[in-house]
């Protein structure tokens, strides 16, 4: 099994809903949105890509799909790696976590990082930072440097105050 | 010492509260590993065999019940703080504090959302040790600056 296969697959049953490129020796599949949740559901059922390394969301604060979720699927059984980017216009796609279980942190910090919500996630919070953060620190527009929200909170009833 | 000189047996030796009290403080300095980012690892060089904490007198303990100092030995973040600040209460009094390094001095270079400026924002602060991170050297100084320091303390003030 080539990554070729897989992609003529996906090519005969989506169309023109997928794109492939292949750079720098890595496996780029982008499809649409609408057939992305369908797309991993073969992945995974046909292709044998049983792990799902990581979740990425990326920031375009100026391209009109504003946000890019990428999928680093691995496939043990082909040894083959494959990257699948989709492009969304707001901040909401459809979960993966009924496909693979360890979605369920990797969308969770996605969510807290660069506030992508995914939908029918069964237990959608912040994993890193605290619950009591506000926004997403990865996004482009987000102040680095904003501690205004250190004196909103105080978790253990401590009194402390900060002052720079 | 006029008055009771010569009064007692020769295995008595006479002292004032202050330098008895103060001497045994400072030759047995416990303080708590707070441990946070990469100035530990220089914190645990000092405490290993080539630098010896040991012959000062100075161990680490992991409960701040037994402790009396407390070496802040990374950056502080603000998830992090009130734990901090909670070790430090939990040390029984007297307690001292030395903020390692420059992250815990003043933030260092994580002048960021997560990152509290110093941590004398959250505890008061005996010792700041600039670096990135200080060589145990400095903290070494720090610690036998902290030894004399105590030993100027006074035990009854009134």
């Amino acid at each position: 099994m080539e990554f070729e296969n897989i992609y003529t697959f996906l090519e005969n049953k989506y169309g023109e809903n997928v794109n492939k490129k292949i750079e720098y020796g890595c496996n780029f599949i982008m499809p649409e949105v609408d057939i992305s949740k369908d797309l991993l559901n073969d992945l995974y059922k046909k292709f044998d890509f049983s792990y799902l390394v990581d979740i990425v969301g990326v920031h375009w604060p100026k391209r009109d799909k504003k946000f890019d979720v990428i999928y680093n699927l691995y496939s043990i059984g082909n040894k083959i790696r494959a990257f699948v980017k989709v492009a969304i216009i707001d901040e909401k796609i459809e979960t993966v976590s009924d496909i693979w279980k360890s979605a369920i942190f990797l969308e969770r910090e996605q969510y807290d990082l660069v506030g992508i919500e995914f939908k029918g996630h069964p237990d959608l919070r912040r994993i890193l930072l605290p619950d009591y953060f506000k926004k997403h620190p990865l996004r482009k527009d987000f102040d680095l440097k904003d501690r205004s929200w250190f004196n909103d909170v105080d978790e253990q009833g401590l009194g402390i105050k900060y002052s720079k | 010492m006029g008055l009771i000189e010569h009064k007692f047996s020769e295995n008595i030796l006479t002292t004032k509260v202050d330098g008895l009290i103060t001497w045994a403080r400072s030759s047995s300095l416990w303080p708590v590993t707070f441990g946070l980012a990469c100035c530990a690892i220089e914190m645990m060089a000092l405490g290993a065999s080539k630098y010896d904490l040991d012959r000062f007198g100075i161990i680490f303990r992991a409960s701040p019940r037994q402790s009396d100092a407390m070496i802040v030995a990374g950056t502080v973040t603000r998830k992090m703080a009130p734990v901090l600040r909670k070790v430090y209460e939990q040390m029984p009094d007297p307690k001292w504090v030395i903020a390692m390094g420059s992250c815990a001095v003043s933030g260092g270079i994580f002048d960021t959302y997560s990152t509290v400026q110093g941590v004398d924002e959250v505890v008061p602060v005996d010792f700041y040790i600039p670096g990135c991170p200080p060589r145990p050297e400095a903290l070494l100084d720090a610690l036998l600056k902290l030894k004399d320091k105590i030993k100027e303390d006074k035990i009854i003030r009134r």
